[in-house]
């Protein structure tokens, strides 16, 4: 994953005239021509500015994505996006006191006024933001002609749903109006040095979305688990350290410029199949209950935390050209999830099963 | 860019023949250039000379086999089928031309016995020379055993395995190191391996999922094309949302050629299909598309809700999510598949059920169940 790359000192000193190399006085660069070979320590550090979101499934990999980065040697800035206060009583914010010991600087503002940043002197940008052109343009207009690598986390959930080849490949068709996609395409045609991740649902230390605990605040109580017919769906659950190494896996890599790449785990698991998962880590009997989501009536989204289709996709184009490899699996994980959720009392919790219990009248 | 009639006239007469049959047998587009071309006539020559084996294919004139033969043979080895001798063991495919037909049935060579009369069978492989043993037919490691035996020395034993033999998981796919079925009916091909491991031989097990493709004996694609010609609503089991794999047999045989002479396959297995998934659904789509028809009528049923005659099935495939990771094989061997779906079963039906040549004749009976319950 990480390459052995060593500069002379000189060609360093050379280019202290460009912006980005400002920073190598407190930074040992050095590259090494020659072969890379598998397994080696990374010795370039980069300054790295993680714009990060302010809620949402993705909001912990900033955090996850920082503690990586500083294991890598590299620097890393958090311009984090919400009020202080407000954002760091709650996950995964309330870890940033942990990031900031460890050498993290963190700024909170608004990454669509990068102005408020202290410098703009970063080596690689990564937007784990926004949704939009409009919330990404300024970021992404302040370190054009800037940056050696600009990284966006976009979303597979901007690919076009296909009921013959469900799985997403990088390159299939995307919704032409997602907002994702408008940056995408800004990326593209302003000539910026991208690299574009699409992940799917996350699950993990610190998150600020429910995954797997809506499974297992229903097994843990005894209740039925209402599923979304047939309940066959896959559903691709990937780990935030797995989601966090590609990320971070990519900082120098020249062979990520220009390209998009799923962040997923290989594994896929069925809705009935996460359940039986939750049960077998509980010790108990899975109780699903399948319904038709349209005949009880419900909104999009309510009911179940996942989309009601297959979503899944192949992260094989990363394991071939950035040679990274998920650690995680949810089979694998579900027994320390499950011991998470215990230690976090959220058992003893008060959940909000009122929209469960007009699934189950509605649809006996 | 195209070779024109003159630029193919300055090919040597072997490499133009090989040109040519490796165009129409789909391995070359009529696109590749000259020099690619010649490229590929060189490297013939080259594994003639280098590193051409003495190859025992053990079946061979059914489905993969004919397939992997033909193209071992260009490749420079020897290729040798052993088969019991009561078909014809060369026929001209679809995807041969005459000359190239001719030069593999030059080159082939045959053995007759009866893998089931052991003594026969075994003196009849022994003392060939051979180097490589490609067991396509073997069901039950009483197969495998005698084979063995005969060929002490062997170099290395590549054998046609089945995804079936994968426990049935919540977590998909299903990869290499996962869990097997010892209930599975595809046991005897779990046995298999675990005699090929113990004997310290070097083996490599291939496990491939649908295989798809012209000459399919399996009613794979052929039941689809059958409904489709038939202008006949598809039965479709549950909600039709299950996912599978299909493989074109071309795609096989290249992964089981690519594993010969080669020691990163040594003891290992790979899963062999295509690298996309589809969906029971999408199977029916993907059939009409490749045989130029309109999207077909699915019918969806409940399969605990009919009462199907034994002997007969309502749908083709296991009623379950059934599809394998392929990317050991990409990674470790260099493989990929050149087919995708569509372009594959259009390959399928060009050569094949398009020209009205079926295994079985159509048998609606199961069907006409499905859609009379259907109506209630």
């Amino acid at each position: 994953m990480s390459g052995l790359s060593f500069t002379s000192a000189s060609a360093a000193v050379q280019s202290a005239g460009s912006p980005s190399f400002l920073g190598c006085t407190h930074a040992l660069r050095s590259r090494v021509q020659g072969q890379r070979r598998a397994t080696q320590l990374r010795v370039v550090s980069e300054r790295v500015l993680i714009a990060n979101t302010k809620g949402g499934g993705h909001a912990f990999i900033g955090l996850h994505l920082a503690e990586q980065l500083l294991q890598a040697g590299h620097e890393v800035t958090i311009l984090n996006d919400g009020d202080e206060g407000k954002q760091t009583k709650k996950a995964p914010y309330n870890q940033y006191a942990s990031l900031k010991e460890k050498g993290v600087q963190i700024v909170w503002g608004d990454p669509s006024q990068p102005e408020v940043l202290p410098s703009t002197d970063f080596d690689v940008v990564v937007d784990n933001n926004g949704k939009t052109l409009e919330v990404c343009k300024p970021l992404i207009d302040a370190f054009k002609g800037k940056v050696q690598h600009y990284m966006f986390v976009s979303s597979a959930g901007a690919y076009n749903a296909n009921s013959v080849e469900p799985m997403h490949v990088e390159g299939d068709p995307r919704k032409s109006s997602a907002g994702h996609v408008a940056v995408e395409q800004y990326l593209a045609s302003e000539g910026l040095p991208f690299t574009i991740f699409q992940p799917l649902y996350i699950y993990g230390p610190h998150t600020g979305k429910d995954c797997e605990q809506w499974f297992i605040d229903r097994v843990i109580r005894d209740r039925p688990v209402p599923i979304p017919t047939p309940g066959m769906q896959l559903v691709t659950l990937t780990h935030v350290e797995d989601v966090a190494s590609m990320i971070a896996a990519v900082p120098g890599n020249q062979k990520a410029i220009g390209q998009t790449y799923n962040i997923c785990s290989d594994r896929q698991v069925t809705f009935d199949g996460m359940t039986r998962l939750t049960a077998s880590a509980l010790g108990k009997t899975p109780q699903i209950h399948h319904y038709d989501p349209k005949a009880v009536g419900l909104g999009k989204g309510e009911g179940f935390p996942f989309r009601t289709v297959h979503f899944f996709a192949s992260s094989d184009k990363a394991k071939r050209e950035l040679g990274w490899q998920p650690k995680h699996s949810p089979a694998a994980d579900i027994g320390s999830l499950v011991e998470a959720y215990k230690q976090s009392g959220r058992d003893k919790a008060d959940i909000d099963f009122s929209v469960d219990d007009k699934i189950l009248s509605a649809s006996k | 860019m195209a070779c024109t009639g003159m630029q193919l006239s300055r090919l040597g007469g072997q490499a133009l023949e090989h040109h040519k049959s490796s165009v129409a047998a789909g391995r070359l587009s009529p696109q590749t250039s000259l020099k690619a071309s010649s490229r590929r006539a060189q490297t013939v020559v080259q594994a003639a000379s280098g590193g051409s084996k003495n190859v025992l294919l053990l079946g061979g004139t059914r489905f993969i086999g004919v397939y992997l033969a033909r193209q071992l043979i260009e490749e420079g080895h020897q290729v040798t089928l052993l088969t019991r001798g009561k078909k014809p063991v060369t026929f001209q495919i679809p995807d041969d031309t005459d000359s190239s037909f001719a030069s593999y049935k030059k080159a082939i060579q045959h053995i007759a016995a009866d893998r089931s009369e052991t003594d026969g069978f075994k003196q009849a492989i022994q003392g060939k020379g051979f180097d490589v043993v490609y067991d396509m037919n073997g069901r039950e490691a009483a197969d495998a055993a005698p084979v063995l035996e005969a060929l002490p020395e062997i170099e290395q034993y590549i054998f046609c395995s089945s995804a079936g033999v994968y426990l049935k998981s919540d977590q998909m796919p299903h990869r290499e190191e996962d869990a097997t079925d010892p209930k599975s009916r595809h046991k005897g091909k779990l046995d298999t391996e675990s005699l090929l491991s113990e004997k310290g031989v070097n083996w490599t097990s291939i496990r491939p999922v649908y295989i798809y493709g012209p000459l399919n004996y399996n009613p794979v694609e052929e039941w689809f094309f059958q409904r489709i010609a038939a202008k006949r609503p598809i039965p479709v089991p549950g909600s039709g949302m299950q996912v599978t794999q299909l493989g074109h047999v071309k795609d096989l045989a290249d992964a089981f050629r690519l594993c010969l002479g080669n020691s990163k396959a040594y003891q290992q297995v790979f899963n062999i299909s295509g690298e996309r998934f589809v969906t029971f659904d999408g199977i029916a789509k993907a059939c009409a598309e490749a045989a130029g028809a309109p999207e077909p009528e699915l019918v969806h049923f409940h399969p605990k809700s009919v009462e199907i005659p034994k002997g007969k099935k309502a749908f083709p495939m296991r009623d379950q999510h059934f599809f394998a990771s392929v990317d050991k094989a990409e990674s470790v061997l260099g493989w990929r598949p050149k087919f995708g779906l569509v372009d594959g079963l259009r390959d399928s039906y060009e050569k094949d059920f398009g020209r009205g040549t079926m295994r079985k004749e159509a048998d609606f009976t199961a069907d006409d169940i499905v859609l009379q319950s259907a109506k209630h």
